[in-house]
């Protein structure tokens, strides 16, 4: 139920799949300033900067940490990816900036009993080659899931799923072992994304890479990408659905790595935007004359920075070690210093950012984990686990500011308690094997990722860390009791009765914390001053967001 | 940025050395150094706070007599880590030249004193290792053995280890014809004798000098690595990690980024200036 999100790089750790259906944006926080110097910018319900009121020619976006490894919209499930792929290849669910699934390329879904999952599609669509868009089309697209040929990131969603067939013109049945929220979320997601079958399968493996691209039904066609700093897409004149419509002729994705050149980039209109910005740039871009930087507030984003236990076995497995860093951690102290106020305190696996429902509930839970750091109480838990003399060694993304602050505070704060930690910066181009080869992580018991889901549902983002399928579950965490919770949490549909079974897992994984949570960073956007409509909320991984974006 | 022939050494012979001392240049090049040097064996002593341990309510303080050179993004004093980075820059770039010169020397003196087959093909193995970029191969390196100084330094010394050999062969080519060299071999002299005692003896101004340009070429692509985080690990400091504090210059606070820049520049002169006098390129 959980899907994998190998991330490779940078500050950028994980992920998984998402959902919520009804979910709301962020918070009901009041919004209140945080800790550091940047403030929240963005209202409570404001989920978009503007409507565009004309189009333009091209504009030219931060498409993310690294350049796209692949088209393929199951392919790898990051930032980069997650960014640009939505725009060409939609889902068949379309996923509104209030992280609302509504009709898209389907018209409706619904269970016609416990293991038969009946799709709608419209039969008006066509792909950008002019063919039209079939029931076929959309089976072999939701089937790729389950062939392990394609190595589906978005897998664990449809865990639950057995088969996909197309069984009219415009009908899909989809046959699972029993109800899966999980599966219904994801058909918001790029695992739901419908890709033209014939070409997909002239393509072959090269489907979704550079030079051969990919064929689907977005208001953006792909253009062309040179694999390294420069993916173009131009506007589909026939999109299906004229409210949405692209508003750009081209939009170019490109990739600095460096955040002086980013900064440079918005600062002189060169790029026109960028989602999901460093946190190292927010004082430079906070008074830019060329645009504006939108943060948002307290949980406006699914993302939590983690410290990720990896191994089973030594000092680091133990709860008491686990329980004594967690406690020594000055976690406002990092929001503020290192994020420069433009993240939250996280002391819970489920935090502000995925209360998609229930929220009373959650938060009642959530308060419970507040608490400042207590070097004292931290030495005690650490004297009493005795692993004396034993070193625990941390890996992190090298060459990030952000990153290596967060692992040096860490470090600091552990040293202070008596833990001793070895850090080890990781480079950029080997993080990623981190979360796909065990042996990868042999050397190391800890390491720093960001785990995100797509949409707000915090059942999803225990299960990643809590459950046996979870793909970010690397330390071999297992509690019956929390096993049976998820699993019958994504068999419940009642909010209220589904919130309950997920804080009783949760409890348990804070008492085994195989992970512990650092921070949640808030929505951090700047948009240059000639255009409008860029999503301010994490929906833009699952949407198709950049047609919006158009003259001011 | 990357291994660049070492011109700036020349082989000398022996009245040349012994012409004149080292200058003022080459005389203020020794007190920056010595004073580099201090800094770094009494890092302890000197260093007003531990050089990893920060305040994380006051990041980014202005100078003040608590902190003369402020603090660094986590509250760590820019100027202690200052002085104990000294260690690391000055220690990976020694042991770079120390193994590059224990390596390449012996096949210098084997490669001259033997002559035909062995020189030729002692000549086309270091042909082949001058192709390689040393910092490509300590990327390498790294990618293989895992970020840290140990694999840096190296795949670093791997990478010298052909400038330095192709050097000294034509320095103890040159020895090798001497009459003096004929001379001990006549007496009976063996060749381990006559090469450790004497030639080795004769080249030691070139090798000297050779290896001053070399510690501070590998100064700066220690620097370079650990600007890239593969060579030293954080927390410890080093001036290569704190002139690459991309988040200070972002931020708007140079100070930490420009005193460590200053420091490399400032030691890398002082070592270049030192070489050049010592084995006597810029002599007049």
């Amino acid at each position: 139920m959980i899907q994998r999100n190998r991330t490779i790089a940078a500050t950028i750790g994980v992920a998984v799949l998402a959902l919520g259906g009804t979910a709301c944006s962020g918070s009901d926080s009041d919004g209140a300033a945080p800790s550091g110097a940047a403030v929240s910018s963005i209202g409570a319900d404001q989920l978009t900067t503007g409507t565009a009121s004309g189009d333009l020619d091209a504009v030219t976006w931060y498409g993310g940490y690294r350049p796209v490894i692949t088209l393929d919209p199951i392919g790898l499930a990051d930032y980069p990816e997650e960014t640009a792929i939505p725009n060409m290849c939609e889902p068949l669910m379309k996923v509104t900036p209030d992280y609302g699934l509504e009709p898209g390329l389907a018209t409706k879904g619904a269970y016609t009993d416990d293991t038969h999952y009946v799709i709608t599609i419209r039969t008006d669509v066509t792909f950008w080659d002019g063919k039209p868009m079939t029931a076929e089309d959309v089976a072999y697209s939701l089937g790729r899931n389950l062939d392990p040929t394609y190595a589906s990131n978005y897998s664990g969603a449809f865990a639950q799923v057995t088969g996909v067939k197309a069984t009219g013109d415009d009908t899909v049945t989809v046959t699972l072992k029993q109800r899966s929220r999980s599966f219904e979320q994801a058909l918001g997601t790029l695992g739901a994304a419908v890709v033209e079958k014939a070409f997909a399968e002239k393509a072959g493996r090269a489907f979704g890479s550079p030079s051969t691209g990919v064929m689907c039904t977005g208001p953006f066609e792909f253009q062309s990408y040179d694999g390294t700093s420069r993916l173009v897409m131009k506007k589909n004149p026939d999109y299906w659905d004229a409210d949405g419509a692209a508003h750009a002729s081209t939009f170019t994705f490109v990739y600095p790595t460096d955040p002086a050149a980013l900064a440079n980039g918005l600062e002189s209109g060169k790029i026109d935007g960028a989602l999901s910005l460093p946190s190292t740039l927010a004082d430079q871009l906070q008074d830019s004359s060329a645009g504006t930087l939108y943060v948002g507030q307290e949980g406006s984003t699914p993302i939590n920075v983690d410290l990720l236990f990896t191994a089973a076995d030594g000092p680091s497995a133990d709860p008491k070690v686990r329980q004594a860093l967690s406690t020594a951690i000055d976690r406002a102290g990092i929001a503020k210093t290192v994020f420069a106020g433009t993240a939250d305190p996280l002391y819970k696996v489920s935090g502000p950012g995925v209360w998609g429902y229930a929220t009373s509930t959650y938060d009642d839970a959530y308060q419970d984990f507040v608490a400042d750091a207590d070097p004292e109480a931290a030495t005690k838990l650490l004297a009493e686990a005795g692993v004396a003399d034993q070193q625990i060694t941390f890996g992190y993304p090298a060459g990030d500011a952000e990153s290596e602050q967060v692992a040096t505070v860490v470090q600091q704060e552990a040293q202070q308690i008596g833990l001793d930690i070895k850090l080890v910066g990781i480079p950029n181009q080997q993080y990623g094997a981190l979360f796909a080869d065990p042996s990868a992580r042999e050397p190391y018991d800890l390491i720093l990722t960001k785990n995100y889901i797509e949409l707000p549902e915090p059942m999803n983002l225990d299960a990643l860390v809590g459950s046996d399928a979870g793909n970010m579950n690397f330390s071999g965490y297992h509690d019956d009791a929390v096993e049976q919770a998820l699993a019958e949490a994504d068999r419940t549909e009642d909010d209220d009765a589904r919130a309950e079974l997920v804080v009783g897992a949760e409890a348990k994984l804070a008492d085994a914390l195989p992970v512990i949570p650092i921070a949640q960073p808030r929505a951090l956007v700047f948009e240059g001053s000639k255009v409008t409509g860029s999503t301010l909320t994490f929906s833009f991984m699952t949407s198709p967001w950049a047609a919006a974006v158009g003259a001011k | 940025m990357t291994v660049l022939p070492f011109t700036a050494a020349r082989r000398l012979t022996r009245s040349r050395t012994r012409r004149t001392g080292l200058g003022v240049s080459g005389w203020a090049a020794v007190v920056v150094l010595v004073l580099v040097a201090a800094a770094a064996v009494l890092a302890p002593l000197i260093a007003p706070y531990d050089p990893n341990t920060g305040d994380l309510l006051h990041p980014y303080a202005t100078p003040s007599a608590d902190h003369w050179l402020g603090t660094d993004g986590t509250g760590r004093d820019v100027f202690s880590r200052l002085v104990y980075g000294a260690r690391t820059s000055l220690l990976g770039p020694a042991a770079v030249v120390l193994a590059a010169l224990l390596l390449g020397v012996p096949l210098a003196l084997v490669s001259a004193w033997r002559g035909g087959r062995t020189r030729i093909v002692l000549g086309s193995v270091l042909d082949v290792m001058f192709a390689i970029p040393g910092l490509l191969l300590a990327i390498l390196a790294v990618a293989m053995f895992g970020p840290g100084l140990g694999a840096a330094v190296i795949a670093l010394a791997i990478a010298y280890l052909p400038y330095v050999a192709r050097l000294a062969t034509t320095a103890a080519e040159g020895e090798r014809r001497l009459p003096y060299v004929q001379a001990l071999s006549v007496q009976g002299h063996g060749a381990l004798r006559v090469n450790v005692r004497h030639v080795l003896r004769n080249l030691s101004p070139v090798l000297v000098g050779q290896a001053s340009v070399a510690f501070a070429y590998a100064l700066i692509d220690l620097a370079s690595l650990s600007f890239l985080g593969l060579a030293v690990q954080a927390p410890q400091a080093d001036w290569g990690v704190l002139a690459s504090d991309k988040d200070a210059l972002l931020k708007g606070h140079p100070l930490g980024v420009a005193s460590a820049s200053v420091l490399i520049v400032v030691t890398v002169l002082s070592l270049f200036v030192l070489g050049s006098r010592v084995s006597g390129e810029d002599r007049r």
